[in-house]
């Protein structure tokens, strides 16, 4: 393990997927809140057309992908405040075209099925300097505005009408948020790949809300489950590795998952508990209000 | 919040809705509807399901945009009313469950939105009113809890507490008593008699003025998206004596009323004292009958299963 630690890639590995781990969560948090948990996936799928077409014209798959996944997201973002009924519909379609559109453009580009998949599962060992360097500043940009905006954030995700009614421009901010999650793909894209990064985005948060009574706390909690699977997932899988192929993406998911196992009924327990202090005091509230 | 009753900071109305049509899909949910409120009257906004009353108090607080006419707050029109802070609102249903759970302070703490920037920590004046606005709806010791974890009569006081978080001049409220059991209820109506105590307006949308009566200064009951009654609530005698079948106008002497007749005086300024300690009021009001859709009769006056029966007003407001 220790061994491990001593080459340049790994330290590299672990630093992009300790600032993905921290800053996936956080957007997270705001999709699951408005009930978009899928949202990150369809960006996902969006963004495999934008590292085609890197591949394509030469430029850096990684930009390519920031900037389609974010016209996408932001197409996405239209598409649900219309709010008509074919507004699910028009999502898939627009999932399905990425990925198709993706896989249709990778072939025209003469690259094979391995360049692609490097992206779809990510490949974290393989990861550059300059790569390290995107995710790091990346990675702080969603956090500082994800963790900064955190009261106008909650308030529209919260309640949208009181959010109208107190002067926040609603559909500014939700255009940020569809932004930052398009971005947040686009760092994981390279940990855990575009096929999981849905779950590096949701699987903590559905861990801290176990346990966590507040929105803060559950924010703050699946940071701290995502920078634990993240770096986790990747010392298991290198670990593992002498042993078989196990790549860090779903090494990465399945320690997250392992963290929501256990929290699941750690949290059903102090649910209980609270529940039952509850029923008492809520006896006594009664008495004192009814005449 | 901090206004007091007689604070000489009089001039513009409140609230000035002047010929304002509402449109839904093309359809005229309310129309043609005048109505001036004032600084410190508590006034019920009544109707069936479907009546319009939502849809207006929504396009008082610019969630609904109107197709004529115009909105004022303050003497400013909605379109360029930026001080948000003094106005509070409290939406039909208590959407207080995103898929996150939020605790009780936070969400009140939302409410101090339209008083902080971006990027602006909360400071010691919010955090005072956070605790205030607790206090006055009786969460203060329940605010690390779950709002998910509250009654439906909690969850409602703790939109209450939102909206009063930013200290708002006039608070509109819409059926906060629905699905609220009638302990609750009463405890939600000690709450508002505070607020109209300190000089708050409040528009109230109901279904049936209920165990609010005592506070009402004013009714207004809105039919087919037009506004079809103006004036005092009328104690049960009044209303007996004056025995009005459906449908037929009500005149009783003194009342201001409009049935039949759009051309509403603008700008009349309603005058009637303010007495807001009614504890002496034993007489319980109610607004005429035959100017309402409403049924007296059903039992629990904002009872949800007047919402399944009479199918959902949201969806038409």
């Amino acid at each position: 393990m220790i061994d491990l630690l001593g080459y340049e890639f790994m330290q590299r590995a672990l630093l992009a997927a300790l600032f993905t781990g921290l800053a996936a969560p956080v957007i997270g948090t705001y999709l699951v809140q408005r009930r978009l948990s899928l949202m990150g996936d369809g960006i996902g799928h969006i963004a495999v057309t934008g590292v085609a077409i890197g591949l394509l014209t030469g430029w850096s798959p990684t930009w390519t992908a920031v900037l389609v996944a974010a016209l996408g997201a932001m197409l996405l973002e239209v598409i649900r405040e219309r709010g008509n009924t074919s507004g699910d519909l028009a999502l898939a379609l627009l999932f399905y075209g990425g990925l198709a559109g993706g896989v249709l453009i990778t072939g025209l580009a003469g690259q094979s099925g391995a360049r692609l998949q490097q992206y779809l599962f990510g490949s974290l060992t393989t990861i550059s300097v300059a790569d390290v360097w995107f995710t790091m500043a990346l990675a702080v940009v969603v956090l500082a505005l994800g963790l900064g905006l955190r009261p106008q954030l909650f308030a529209i995700a919260q309640d949208r009408d009181f959010a109208v009614v107190a002067g926040l421009r609603v559909q500014a901010y939700n255009m940020l948020v569809a932004v930052l999650a398009a971005v947040t793909v686009t760092i994981a894209m390279r940990t855990v790949g575009l096929l999981l990064v849905s779950a590096l985005m949701v699987v903590p948060v559905a861990a801290s809300q176990q346990l966590a009574r507040s929105f803060r706390g559950t924010l703050l909690l699946a940071m701290a489950f995502g920078a634990t699977a993240g770096v986790g997932g990747l010392l298991v899988s290198a670990e593992l590795s002498f042993h078989a192929t196990v790549a860090p993406g779903p090494a990465i998911v399945l320690v997250a998952l392992a963290g929501f196992v256990l929290a699941w009924p750690t949290g059903a327990l102090l649910r209980r508990r609270a529940e039952a202090r509850r029923t008492g005091e809520d006896a006594l509230v009664d008495d004192a209000v009814a005449p | 919040m901090s206004r007091r009753p007689g604070t000489p900071e009089v001039t513009a109305p409140v609230v000035d809705v002047a010929d304002v049509t509402v449109a839904i899909e093309g359809r005229a949910v309310v129309r043609d509807v005048s109505l001036t409120i004032t600084a410190g009257e508590f006034v019920v906004l009544m109707g069936a399901n479907g009546s319009g009353k939502s849809t207006l108090v929504r396009a008082m607080t610019g969630l609904r945009p109107v197709a004529a006419g115009e909105v004022r707050l303050f003497g400013t029109p909605l379109a360029r009313f930026r001080r948000r802070d003094r106005i509070g609102y409290v939406p039909q249903r208590a959407g207080a469950s995103g898929g996150v759970p939020a605790s009780v302070a936070e969400v009140v703490a939302s409410g101090r939105i339209s008083r902080r920037g971006p990027f602006r920590p909360s400071g010691a004046a919010d955090r005072r009113a956070v605790a205030e606005a607790l206090d006055v709806v009786g969460l203060a010791d329940r605010a690390q809890e779950t709002v998910t974890a509250l009654s439906g009569g909690q969850q409602q006081r703790v939109l209450i507490a939102r909206a009063l978080a930013a200290e708002p001049e006039v608070l509109f409220l819409d059926e906060p008593t629905a699905g609220v059991d009638l302990p609750h209820q009463q405890a939600l109506v000690a709450t508002l008699g505070r607020l109209s105590e300190r000089g708050v307006t409040v528009v109230l949308v109901a279904h049936e003025i209920g165990v609010v009566a005592p506070l009402i200064d004013r009714c207004l009951v809105m039919r087919q998206g037009r506004l079809v009654y103006d004036g005092l609530p009328l104690s049960e005698a009044d209303v007996h004596r004056a025995g009005a079948p459906a449908g037929v106008p009500l005149v009783v002497p003194g009342l201001h009323t409009h049935v039949g007749d759009h051309a509403h005086d603008h700008g009349h300024q309603h005058e009637h004292g303010h007495h807001h300690d009614h504890a002496h009021e034993r007489a319980p009001h109610e607004c005429p009958p035959g100017h309402s859709d409403v049924v007296p009769d059903i039992a629990g006056p904002f009872d949800r299963t007047y919402d399944r029966r009479g199918g959902q007003e949201g969806s038409a407001s």
